[in-house]
């Protein structure tokens, strides 16, 4: 909002001149609108859902500006949403085939309802924090591009972007309060984010060459982060206490790439890229347990628990360096055929070492702290050839045949270390082996049938094999910190088929027809143990969509998906399957009442119906829910500039998983007034 | 009759008597035509024609040469009924466009509304919708923030083709996942997607399950004693019943750690 403020004066003096003088041509756009709601219940959950502030926002909607003299053209775009805190602010100038500068900032927000989880055995529910809860979005850039005379691009673009706010977690606190079921993770848990990072990129290139295109550039990018999780753990019990883990990383980026394309006659085209990142981190955080959010760490602490472990005082470095190259051709042999290889390899080296003090607890009823020096390494190396070859068949009237196979041969090593007590113990000690590849094979075609009735499908099969080998490792049997060497295959297999049908059944009815399956098995082997069916994803999606104008005035549009999805586990002793099966659709009707006047309902619903009670002997968590939603809107086009619209809806939520807690009622309303200058 | 059924004939015949006369009175009197979106019924678009790919180039020389390359090149097929797909498959009638040499708000511009995405891509329209989804249907991510409909592979990282991996497509606006860590997750390096579906889940967070089933999937193991559940080697039956793998200290840094190889925090 400061950034949108200290904006805009000079966006107006930008603008001024450009009103001001006699030749220029100016059209543009100015929308202002305003909305609200009435809300009965969960306040946070309809902010989440419909992205909106549950106080209401309103104010400049869209603003454009278009100004042209003989070679410039002046471009001005903005928005001012308080309450949504949506605010844009885009003024671009350019001198047409010779240079150009723009600038801007953008602004939004995203709202996250904090609920944590509910225990129906005994009503168990937490609200240990407000759960209204945003994070704010920005971008603000300055970006200036030249051509020179022969028509060769220089760009240089800052952009500064930030994320800063709070949003909910799924890292949910435990509880005892569920009576003799034992434990429970259902206490909220919510994120305090600011991030910020500055990029700086240059580009230069040719892309209006005869028979060749280049391009170079280069990227420096800054990140830092200040990231905090805070959860709350056995609220309203004597171990009330709460748990921040911060993270406190800065990044720096580096990376030039380059890429150069050549034609050669009309039937083959090579390209070549490079691309070389360097990544530099500093990392520091901790992870304290405490009576209030950012505990400084007291070993004295008197609600402390046996596992109560955490850390402090972590400084480390992390560096990663990449090379890539491709090879990319396109070849067309005759008319009807194209044929696309490629190649790619990328080379990756990661190593990191973070040291910390690790805090433990001794045994009950002392619970002792214990303080050890930490020390974690890392060193990763991977190499990766991936090679790719598209053919294009055009041959048939009214028919597309594309197929593409894509391969993929990965090796390396990873190196891995855990020091306790500066080096007298060393817990990790361990050198893995990697080898993965991957293969997949897709089909595409098209099928334009008559005019009006185009039939599409597309189908591909993928598999990746990933084989392990722990060619060093400390870890005992039994103990916590296996992976990955006790990893030793773990396989991914894929079926993806999806068919698309457009039909113009009259001329008045249009229909969209949409069947999307997959199937995908996981294989997973353990150290000295056979290979298992570990998980089976299934997913069944069915859309349809409608759109009829029986008459010119009128039009009715209509879409419907239903989606099953189940993520299928062995362990359905322990946990239940992963249910993720909806139904949503919409309806929406548009009329021509009067000359100057339209009138739109829509309508819309959402229904999912997964919830499993079986709070007991696992986790019950399977989404049930219901919407619906009725909109009402008049608009008024009074002339060919001035438009007003008026928008009433009434919403409803039940949320059956968290057994109301989240249920709210609304009655929305909406205006905006548009004037075309 | 039933009282209920004549209840509602009774406020369909009378209650909606002046929304009769509206029908009526319209019908009789208007002749303006109504489209459904993403055309628009007024506004500078309003009445455009079709005017063919190649009045596009003259502006967009650079999109429609990069174009045989990208994923959506493969609709375009010769023949009559397959004459029309091009640009204006996606951006409407363009004929306002060009008259006005190439004035924004006379064309559709999928960036700021997915509604042109939806025709094709129907199944991502439920998705969006649900209420854990990237915000495209608000307005406040694009489809164009991961894909890239004019060139090259559809995703903008990932592939034999792109330089960029799939997985720097979700660090851009995600740095905090970018790492490298210590101790790494290996999951991430299979893709963020195994755990994620980035256009919309019932979920929280988007994930493709809430429960341990999310984790299970890599990491169950051929069991071989009865009434255990072990995973590295280790009985999780008691700590499963608790809550999910990444709940309340026991495996939180599932993007990977700085500290602990089991990734705990």
């Amino acid at each position: 909002m400061h950034l949108f403020r200290t904006s805009a004066p000079w966006a107006l003096l930008l603008l001024a001149p450009c009103l001001a003088a006699d030749d220029i041509v100016t059209r543009g756009t100015i929308s202002v609108g305003a909305g609200g709601a009435l809300q009965d219940g969960d306040r946070p959950s309809f902010q989440q859902i419909f992205q909106h502030r549950k106080t209401g926002y309103g104010g400049i909607e869209d603003f454009q500006l278009t100004s042209e003299r003989k070679d410039t053209v002046f471009t001005f775009n903005a928005r001012a949403m308080p309450g949504d805190d949506n605010y844009r602010l885009l003024a671009r100038f350019e001198k047409t085939d010779k240079a150009y500068f723009e600038a801007g900032y953008t602004q939004y927000r995203v709202w996250y309802d904090g609920s944590g989880g509910y225990f129906r055995p005994t009503g168990t529910e937490f609200t240990v924090f407000d759960e209204d809860l945003s994070v704010k979005r920005s971008t603000l850039w300055a970006e200036v591009g030249l051509h020179t005379a022969n028509h060769t691009m220089v760009k240089l673009r800052y952009e500064r972007l930030g994320r800063e706010g709070t949003k909910s977690s799924t890292f949910w606190g435990d509880t005892n309060l569920t009576g003799t079921f034992g434990g429970r993770g259902i206490v909220p848990t919510f994120y305090a984010l600011d991030e910020v990072t500055n990029v700086f990129t240059f580009d230069i290139g040719n892309s209006a060459l005869e028979n060749a295109a280049w391009h170079v550039g280069a990227r420096y990018a800054e990140t830092t982060l200040d990231n905090r999780r805070h959860t709350r753990r056995r609220p309203q019990e004597t171990a009330d206490r709460i748990v921040t883990t911060h993270d406190d990383t800065k990044t720096d980026l580096f990376a030039t790439h380059g890429y150069y394309q050549r034609q050669w006659g009309e039937k083959l085209s090579v390209s070549a890229g490079a691309l070389i990142t360097n990544v530099d981190s500093t990392i520091e955080g901790s992870r304290i347990y405490g009576q209030t959010f950012d505990p400084v760490y007291d070993p004295a602490y008197v609600r402390r628990q046996q596992r109560d472990e955490g850390y402090y005082d972590l400084e480390g470095t992390a560096e990663l360096k990449q090379t890539v190259l491709n090879l990319n051709a396109a070849y067309a042999p005759s008319k009807h055929w194209s044929i696309r290889p490629s190649l790619r390899f990328e080379n990756l080296h990661q190593e990191s070492i973070a040291e910390f003090m690790e805090t433990n607890i001794g045994p009950s009823p002392a619970f002792v702290a214990i303080l050890e020096d930490g020390e974690g390494e890392h060193e990763k190396k991977w190499d990766e050839f991936s090679e790719a070859v598209e053919i294009r068949h055009t041959g048939l009237p009214n028919l597309t045949f594309s197929a593409r196979g894509e391969w993929l041969q990965g090796s390396g090593n990873l190196e891995e270390t855990r020091l306790l007590e500066h080096g007298a113990i060393v817990s990790i000690d361990r050198d893995t082996d990697t080898e993965r590849t991957s293969q997949k094979y897709s089909f595409t075609s098209n099928w334009y049938a008559q005019p009006g009735l185009t039939l599409a499908a597309q189908y591909y099969y993928k598999v990746n094999q990933n084989d392990y080998e722990a060619r060093r490792d400390n870890t005992p049997a039994g103990t916590s910190n296996r992976y990955p060497a006790y990893l030793a295959n773990q396989d991914f297999e894929t079926h993806d088929f999806n068919m698309r049908m457009f039909w113009r059944a009259t001329p008045t009815l249009n229909l969209v027809t949409r069947y999307d399956v997959q199937q995908s098995k996981i294989h997973t082997g353990g150290e000295g143990l056979l290979m298992a069916d570990s998980s089976k994803l299934t997913s069944h999606i069915v859309s349809q969509a409608a759109t009829f104008s029986p008459t010119a005035r009128v039009y009715l549009n209509a879409n419907v998906n239903v989606t099953f999805d189940q993520m299928n586990t062995p362990a359905i002793a322990f946990v239940q399957h992963g249910d993720n099966n909806y139904v949503n659709g919409s309806l929406g009707c548009g009329f021509a009442a009067a000359k100057k006047d339209d009138f739109l309902v829509d309508a819309s619903w959402f229904r999912a119906s997964n919830f499993i009670d079986r709070s007991e002997f696992t986790q019950p968590y399977g989404v049930s829910m219901k919407q619906q939603a009725l909109y009402l809107t008049w608009v008024r086009r009074e002339s060919d500039r001035l438009i007003y619209t008026m928008r009433y809806g009434y919403i409803t939520a039940r949320d059956g998983t968290w057994v109301g807690r989240n249920d709210f009622n609304a009655h929305v309303v909406y205006g905006k007034v548009q004037y075309h200058f | 009759m039933n009282p209920r059924l004549r209840r509602c004939l009774n406020a369909l015949l009378y209650g909606g008597l002046p929304l009769w006369g509206l029908l009526f009175v319209s019908c009789v009197m208007v002749r303006r035509p109504m489209f459904s979106p993403p055309q628009f019924t007024a506004g500078p678009m309003a009445g455009a024609q079709f005017v063919g790919s190649k009045e596009c180039a003259q502006c967009h020389e650079e999109k429609v040469r990069s174009f045989g390359g990208a994923t959506h090149s493969k609709l375009l097929a010769p023949g009559e009924n397959a004459k029309n797909v091009g640009c204006e498959s996606c951006h409407g009638p363009g004929s306002k466009h060009v008259q006005s040499g190439g004035e924004a708000g006379t064309i559709i511009n999928p960036r700021q509304s997915p509604a042109t995405c939806f025709e094709c891509h129907a199944d991502k329209r439920g998705e969006f919708a649900l209420a854990n989804s990237h915000p495209v249907l608000a307005g406040k991510v694009s489809c164009a923030d991961c894909h890239n409909p004019h060139q090259g592979e559809m995703v903008i990282g990932g592939g034999a083709r792109n330089l960029a991996s799939m997985n720097d497509t979700c660090f851009q606006c995600h740095p905090s996942q970018r790492g490298p860590f210590v101790f790494e997750h290996e999951a991430l390096r299979e893709n963020c997607t195994t755990c994620h579906n980035p256009h919309g889940t019932v979920n929280a967070k988007m994930l493709k399950s809430r429960n341990a089933s999310l984790c299970l999937q890599c990491h169950f193991q051929q069991q071989t004693a009865t009434g255990q559940i072990v995973i590295g080697g280790r009985d999780h039956a008691g700590s499963l019943i608790r809550g999910t793998c990444w709940s309340a200290g026991c495996h939180e840094a599932v993007h990977g750690s700085h500290v602990n190889s089991s990734l705990r925090f």
